[in-house]
C-alpha cells in the first residue's frame, strides 16, 4: 500500500475507526505518549509522536523510561539549563527521540551542536517570520558534515545528505510536511495536503478511508507543477543553484536577510563530500 | 595536558604572575565561547587525549565554567581547574551544587595559594570558604617568587581542609620583556636551601612536594635529591617543556613565559600531537642558543642524560630581548 502517512491530533475515536494506516500524532501533552502508542498500534502503526510546545525548554521536560520504544520528535523553544539536562542524557539516549530547536535565537544553533557532540540526535527547524543567522547555521552545517569526531545526526542536514541525488528534494519531510509522504487529517477523518487548509475547512480532500494507491500518482503531478511555478518569474530563487534543496522555503526573507543562497549552495558541496565519503567506506557483506 | 584559558581577567594581582603580560595585552572581556570550546574538545579528543586543564585569568570568572566541566565529563574527559578559589557568591553556590560532589578521578582542582599574611581579609575568607567545600578535590599550589617564603601554612591548610597531601611547587620565572617578581638565577641555590628546610615538616605530615617545570637539578645536592626521591616516591622531575596554552581566541603558545614566541592558532594544526611537536621543536631550537640557566649547563652530564632540562628558558630569553638580533630567530619574541 502506497498510502501517505496521516498527521492528526490525538483523536481516539478516529484511530479506533481506522485501520492499516500509519499515523503521526501531534500532542502538547507528554502524559499521553503511552496512551497514544497503545491506541494507534492496535489497528494502525505509529510512525511518530510529534510533541511541540514552544513555551518549554528541553531541560524542563521530564523524560521517562516508560517512553522506551516510542518514536518521538520533540519541538521546543530552547535547550534551557544544560546542567539540568545533562543528568537526563542517559534516559534520553535510551529513548527513540529526536530533539528539535528553532533556528532563532542564535544560541539554539550552539545548543544543537552541544547535543550532537554528546551523541544526541537533534534537528533545527524554522519558524516563519523569525530571522535566521545564516552564518551560524553555516557553522553548524560545517560541523555536521566535516567534523571527524563522532557526533549524532542533525536534521535536516542528514535528510538532505541522504536524499540529495542532484535533483530537487523537500527537506520538510523531516518535519512531517511533505505533500507526497504526509497528509493532514481532522477529527472527522477529512484529509488535506496542508494543515492551514484543513483548519480553514477549505479544499477538504479525501476521507482517510478513501485513500488509495493512486493517491501519490495524482498528487505528484500537482506537486511538480507547483514547483515549476517558481520559475515563472526571474528572481533570486529561480537562478539559485541551492533551490533544488530549499525549494524557495526562505523566499519571504531573502530581501532583508539574504544568506540562504550561499548557505544552500555550500550545502550542495557538503552533500557531494558526504556521498563521496560514504562511497569510500567498505560495506559489510550480508550473510 | 593542555591548558585552556577560559578568561583573560583575574581576581588577584599576584606579584609573580607569569600570565600578567599576556593578560595586559588581551581584551579583558575576551572569554571562551561555546563554539570554540567544543572545537578544542574535539581537537584534543582526535589526538587520543582526554585531559584538559582550565586556566585564566581566573577561570571561575567565566559564567559557563560549571556547564563546561559537566559537558567535558559527559564526554569522558578528566577536567582540572587552576584557580585562586576566589569567586562571587553566585558562582560559588552554583559550583558547590554541581561540582563539589564529582569524583576526583573525573575532576580535580589545583588551588594557587599565597601566604595568608599577604592576603586581604576578604580574599582570605573567600579562599577558606572555597577550601571548606572543595578541599577534598584540591591539590594546593604554591609559587616561589622570593627567598623568604614559608610553606608551613600549606601544611595547616592541608590538614584543616582535607586537601590532597601533595604540594605543587612552582618557581616564578622572569617573563621576557616584562617585570614580574621572580628570584634571580644567582639566588636560586639559596632558594633551594630554604626549600629543603621545610622538607622534614612536610614529610612528617605525609605530604609530598612536586616540582612544576623549570627547577634546575644542580640546585640540590645528591643527598637532597635522595631525600626528595624518597618523599615523592620517585615522582621527581627537573623538566622544562611545552605546557601548551590555548587562549579564548584560539591562539596557542608553548607556555606563559613564551607566550610571545611563535604564537599560532589552533586552526594551524590538525592534531594536538602536531601542535605539541611544533613547540617541542621550538624549545629545542632555543636550547641550541642557550642550553640552560647557567653556562655550565652546556656540558652538564645530567642535562645530557636528560635528567634535567637546564631550568626555565625564560631566564635567558629575558636577557636576549635587549641584545642585538644576532642569534637564531626563534629566541626573539614575535614582532
Amino acid at each position: 500500500m502506497n498510502n501517505p502517512i496521516i498527521i492528526s491530533d490525538f483523536y481516539p475515536e478516529l484511530l479506533q475507526s481506522s485501520s492499516g494506516n500509519a499515523f503521526v500524532i501531534k500532542t502538547t501533552n507528554p502524559e499521553l505518549f503511552q496512551d497514544i502508542y497503545k491506541l494507534v498500534n492496535q489497528n494502525n502503526k505509529l510512525h511518530c509522536i510529534y510533541f511541540s510546545d514552544l513555551s518549554k525548554s528541553l531541560s524542563s521536560i521530564d523524560f521517562k523510561p516508560e517512553w522506551t520504544g516510542i518514536p518521538i520528535s520533540v519541538f521546543v523553544r530552547v535547550l534551557g539549563e544544560l546542567k539540568q539536562l545533562l543528568p537526563k542524557l542517559g534516559i534520553i539516549r535510551s529513548l527513540n527521540l529526536r530533539l528539535f530547536l528553532p533556528a532563532h535565537p542564535d544560541e539554539n544553533l550552539t545548543s544543537i551542536k552541544i547535543l550532537s557532540s554528546l551523541g544526541i540526535p537533534t534537528g533545527v527547524f524554522f519558524i516563519k517570520g523569525e530571522k535566521i543567522n545564516w552564518s551560524l547555521l553555516n557553522d553548524l552545517m560545517y560541523y555536521y558534515f566535516y567534523t571527524i569526531n563522532k557526533h549524532a545526526d542533525i536534521e535536516p542536514f542528514k535528510y538532505i545528505a541522504d536524499h540529495y541525488h542532484h535533483t530537487h528534494i523537500n527537506f520538510n519531510a523531516v518535519y512531517f510536511n511533505h505533500p507526497l509522504k504526509y497528509i493532514f487529517c481532522n477529527k472527522f477523518g477529512i484529509t488535506s495536503l496542508t494543515e492551514a487548509n484543513l483548519n480553514d475547512g477549505k479544499n477538504g480532500d479525501l476521507h482517510i478511508s478513501e485513500l488509495n494507491e493512486n493517491w501519490k500518482n495524482e498528487k505528484k503531478l500537482d506537486f511538480e507543477r507547483d514547483l515549476m511555478l517558481n520559475f515563472k518569474h526571474l528572481n533570486a530563487c529561480s537562478v539559485c543553484p541551492g533551490w533544488r534543496i530549499c525549494l524557495s522555503a526562505f523566499k519571504e526573507q531573502i530581501e532583508e536577510n539574504p544568506g540562504c543562497t550561499d548557505f544552500f549552495t555550500e550545502m550542495l558541496d557538503a552533500c557531494e563530500f558526504y556521498n563521496k565519503t560514504r562511497q569510500n567506506k567498505p560495506e559489510l557483506c550480508s550473510l | 595536558m593542555p591548558n585552556l584559558l577560559l578568561t583573560q581577567k583575574c581576581v588577584r594581582s599576584c606579584p609573580y604572575c607569569f600570565a600578567k603580560k599576556h593578560m595586559d595585552e588581551s581584551p579583558p572581556d575576551d572569554i571562551l565561547s561555546w563554539n570554540n570550546f567544543i572545537y578544542v574538545a574535539d581537537f584534543i579528543e582526535r589526538s587520543g587525549h582526554r585531559e584538559i586543564s582550565f586556566l585564566g585569568g581566573e577561570p571561575f570568572l567565566h559564567p559557563k565554567i560549571v556547564d563546561f566541566v559537566l559537558y567535558l565529563i559527559e564526554r569522558d574527559f578528566h577536567v582540572n581547574i587552576f584557580t585562586s578559589g576566589i569567586m562571587n557568591e553566585i558562582m560559588f553556590n552554583e559550583s558547590q551544587q554541581y561540582l563539589s560532589g564529582l569524583p576526583f578521578e573525573k575532576f580535580s582542582i589545583v588551588c594557587n595559594l599565597n601566604d595568608p599574611k599577604s592576603l586581604s581579609f576578604s580574599e582570605s575568607e573567600a579562599v577558606k570558604r572555597f577550601l571548606s567545600v572543595f578541599g577534598h578535590l584540591v591539590t594546593p599550589g604554591f609559587n616561589i617568587y622570593k627567598l623568604g617564603f614559608d610553606l608551613n601554612f600549606l601544611v595547616n591548610y592541608i590538614n584543616q581542609y582535607g586537601m590532597k597531601r601533595h604540594i605543587r611547587l612552582g618557581l616564578a620565572h622572569p617573563i621576557p620583556g616584562t617585570k614580574n617578581a621572580s628570584i634571580p638565577k644567582e639566588n636560586l641555590p639559596e632558594m633551594a636551601k630554604n626549600l629543603m628546610r621545610f622538607l622534614p615538616v612536610i614529610d612528617k605530615f605525609n605530604i609530598s612536594p612536586g616540582f612544576d617545570c623549570g627547577f634546575p637539578m644542580c640546585l640540590f645536592s645528591n643527598e637532597d635529591i635522595g631525600l626528595l626521591y624518597k618523599i615523592t616516591k620517585g615522582n621527581l622531575r627537573f623538566g622544562c617543556g611545552p605546557a601548551i596554552d590555548i587562549g579564548p581566541d584560539m591562539k596557542v603558545w608553548s607556555c606563559f613565559p613564551l607566550s610571545n614566541y611563535q604564537k599560532k592558532s589552533v586552526y594551524d594544526f590538525d592534531t594536538y600531537s602536531e601542535l605539541y611537536d611544533f613547540y617541542m621543536d621550538l624549545h629545542r631550537k632555543i636550547r641550541i642558543e642557550s642550553s640552560g640557566l647557567y653556562l655550565k649547563c652546556d656540558n652538564c652530564i645530567d642535562r645530557n642524560r636528560e635528567l634535567c632540562s637546564g631550568g626555565c628558558l625564560s631566564h635567558n630569553l629575558h636577557e636576549f630581548v635587549n641584545e642585538p638580533k644576532l642569534r637564531l630567530e626563534e629566541v626573539y619574541p614575535d614582532e
